[in-house]
């Protein structure tokens, strides 16, 4: 057998709920160490994913390999995973204490080792004053934190956490999100992390799945999806874009050749092939969007050029945002820096512009 | 909003206050009424308590009440907490009719009850003893049980069993460690709801009962026939501080386990 270091693989895996498939044929590698993330809209299927990786939810099709160990038929209590839930499903009746050392306790650990265990996750999770109450005392961040500590502690070779933080305030959830990448990675335990919060997955992934419809549709880092998404959904999903939709003209081996309402754009992005004629959306980040008036290395041939209507401009701490739209109603969104003093009005024809090799093209599907 | 009361209302409230419990009070003020008669009070006496625990016959009847009721709830919380873990558990074709057929036994009348089960005895050639009085008992205390068990499972967040057995528990000991020691609050509460109904039982018991195993309800119904009488009232009166003792316990448990899964 090749040992590589893959914690999980699913290959062709599927879950049909009766006639509605929740996920779709999907494959992914989950490598030793890694903190993954799935993100994705509402019902797009991650919860599921997570359970059939967990063993409440059986595929209906696939195979899935945890630590090259084939699961089927492997029930939850025998696979060396943990979950920790979205509502932190502590245990009522317990003491934090006795919930954290619940798993270490059915393992039948000597009291030592479960003391030794149960006392470093404490204090790891800093509520060594808490130990002896019950969760129903303690406040959402604190439970959430024993969660974290009752799964950890079972030393698991994956830890899935569904939407760990979504009960938070905004400021616990920044706090526990460096918390948890800083745990994850002095343990070296294998993370699969679920949220729709793109910020979030941004935050704290190594590699981050977009999931749509029970699909993966595209897998990569934070950087790679946010410079080169590889579908519509994604270049919408993570950050914002600003997406003009065209057909193809022509594509040789550099460049691409774009008609977007009649002005004919270049691309220097020729990685994806396109049929002629096949509608297409160019897709440029509102950073690297550009009035012309304000460049001062400005050139035809470097610069694509549009023009736009000029609507308004909103101030976001430090940055200016200014809100355009094409005459043919698509809008477009620049982000400057504050202090440069750009000033249009409401209705000004505006020529804006974006480098030939800082967009990318994406294919014009419904979303 | 909460308003308050005008001189109507409270009127109303306390005529209707008044025609619950003048009964019950009088009766109790007659227990330690020194005068044979039910009218005039005629001085405090503990004399029918004392006549009371004198009488053999009364004593045999508490004895067999404790006995008869005892052991029906017992069976009932176990038989009603293994009916609701079932169901909670396996889903199960007929799992709604099943649940309705449970209710039935507490809606039919008590006297149908208790033909219908001395019926069944007859057929199956059951001697009447304390032991058909259970079994009669345990038909309506049952479903009492189950149903205040069913109740709590019902509000028993699924994701704490995942947990559990995430953790390393087999499906049978997500229910020894996690659900029982979650139920034993709704446990407790239905099984004195059901000890008060077979403590106070008399119409289905009269009809399963032994010869000699008359039950302390069934006690005072016949006393009655003979005649009011004041130990009666000091009995009714030590059976009312029982059952409201254990109301209370119940309300307060059933508090608590309603705060718990807050
Ligand atoms: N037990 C089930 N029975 C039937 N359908 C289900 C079941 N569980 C999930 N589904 C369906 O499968 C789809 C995917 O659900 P899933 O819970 O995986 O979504 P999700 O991505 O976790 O969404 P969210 O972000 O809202 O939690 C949904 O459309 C849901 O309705
Ligand atoms: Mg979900």
């Amino acid at each position: 057998m090749i040992r590589d270091n893959n914690m999980i693989e699913l290959i062709g895996v599927t879950k049909q709920f009766g006639e509605m498939t929740a996920v779709n044929h999907i494959d992914l590698i989950v490598k030793e160490g890694e903190f993954m993330t799935f993100l994705g809209p509402s019902g797009c299927g991650k919860t599921t994913t997570l359970r059939m990786i967990a063993g409440f939810e059986e595929p209906s099709d696939g195979k899935l390999f945890i630590d090259h160990e084939d699961c089927d038929n492997v029930p939850a209590n025998l696979r060396d995973v943990n979950t920790v839930f979205q509502n932190y499903a502590l245990f009522p009746h317990l003491s934090i204490r006795d919930n954290i050392a619940f798993g270490l306790k059915l393992k039948k650990l000597s009291k030592e080792e479960i003391d030794k265990r149960v006392n470093k996750m404490i204090e790891l999770i800093k509520l060594e004053e808490h130990i002896n109450k019950k969760p129903s005392q303690l406040s959402g961040g604190q439970k959430q934190r024993v969660a974290i500590a009752r799964s950890l502690v079972n030393e698991p070779k994956v830890l899935l956490l569904d939407e760990p933080l979504g009960a938070l305030d905004l400021k616990l959830r920044k706090e526990m999100q460096i918390e948890l990448k800083h745990l994850q990675k002095e343990l070296g335990i294998t993370f699969i992390y679920v949220t729709h919060d793109q910020e979030e997955a941004l935050t704290i992934s190594d590699r981050i799945a977009i999931m749509n419809k029970g699909n993966i549709e595209q897998l990569g880092t934070a950087e790679e999806i946010y410079d080169t998404p590889k579908t519509k959904f994604a270049a919408n999903f993570i950050g914002e874009t600003n997406l003009l939709t065209g057909y193809i003209v022509s594509q040789d081996s550099e460049k691409t050749v774009v008609n977007l309402h009649n002005q004919i754009l270049t691309i220097y992005d020729a990685d994806k092939k396109y049929k002629e004629r096949e509608r297409i959306c160019v897709c440029v980040r509102p950073e690297n969007m550009h009035f012309v008036d304000y460049l001062p290395d400005y050139s035809e041939e470097k610069y694509n050029t549009i023009t736009c209507i000029y609507e308004e401009q909103i101030y976001i701490g430090n940055l200016r945002r200014h809100i355009l739209h094409t005459p043919e109603g698509e809008p477009v969104k620049i982000t400057r820096c504050a202090r440069k003093g750009e000033v249009y009005n409401r209705g000004d024809y505006v020529k804006v512009c974006f480098s030939k090799k800082r967009c990318i093209m994406v294919k014009d599907e419904e979303v | 909003m909460k308003r308050k009361l005008g001189p109507a209302s409270v009127f109303y409230v306390l005529l209707f206050l008044i025609l619950l419990y003048a009964p019950i009070v009088m009766m109790v003020a007659y227990s330690f009424n020194n005068s044979e008669l039910d009218m005039g009070w005629s001085g405090f006496t503990l004399r029918w308590y004392r006549e009371l625990f004198a009488a053999e016959d009364a004593k045999k009847a508490v004895i067999n009440s404790i006995i008869v009721s005892g052991c029906s709830t017992v069976l009932s919380v176990i038989l009603g907490a293994f009916a609701a873990i079932g169901f909670h558990k396996f889903d199960f074709k007929g799992k709604d009719l099943l649940d309705s057929f449970f209710y039935i036994p507490t809606i039919v009348p008590a006297m149908l009850l208790g033909v219908s089960l001395l019926s069944l005895f007859d057929i199956l050639h059951i001697s009447l003893s304390k032991v058909t009085i259970i079994i009669s008992h345990v038909t309506f205390c049952m479903p009492i049980c189950f149903n205040n068990i069913r109740v709590a499972l019902n509000g028993f967040d699924r994701s704490i069993e995942e947990a559990a057995q995430d953790l390393g528990c087999t499906q049978l000991q997500v229910i020894t460690k996690v659900l029982l020691p979650n139920l034993v609050p709704a446990m407790l509460s239905g099984g004195l709801l059901a000890f008060t109904f077979s403590l106070e039982d008399v119409l289905t018991t009269f009809f399963v009962a032994g010869p000699k195993d008359t039950t302390l309800s069934m006690y005072i119904f016949g006393q009655m026939k003979a005649g009011m009488k004041p130990t009666i009232n000091a009995l009714s009166t030590l059976l009312i501080v029982v059952t409201v003792t254990l109301g209370i316990i119940m309300q307060i448990l059933q508090n608590r386990s309603i705060a718990k899964s807050k």
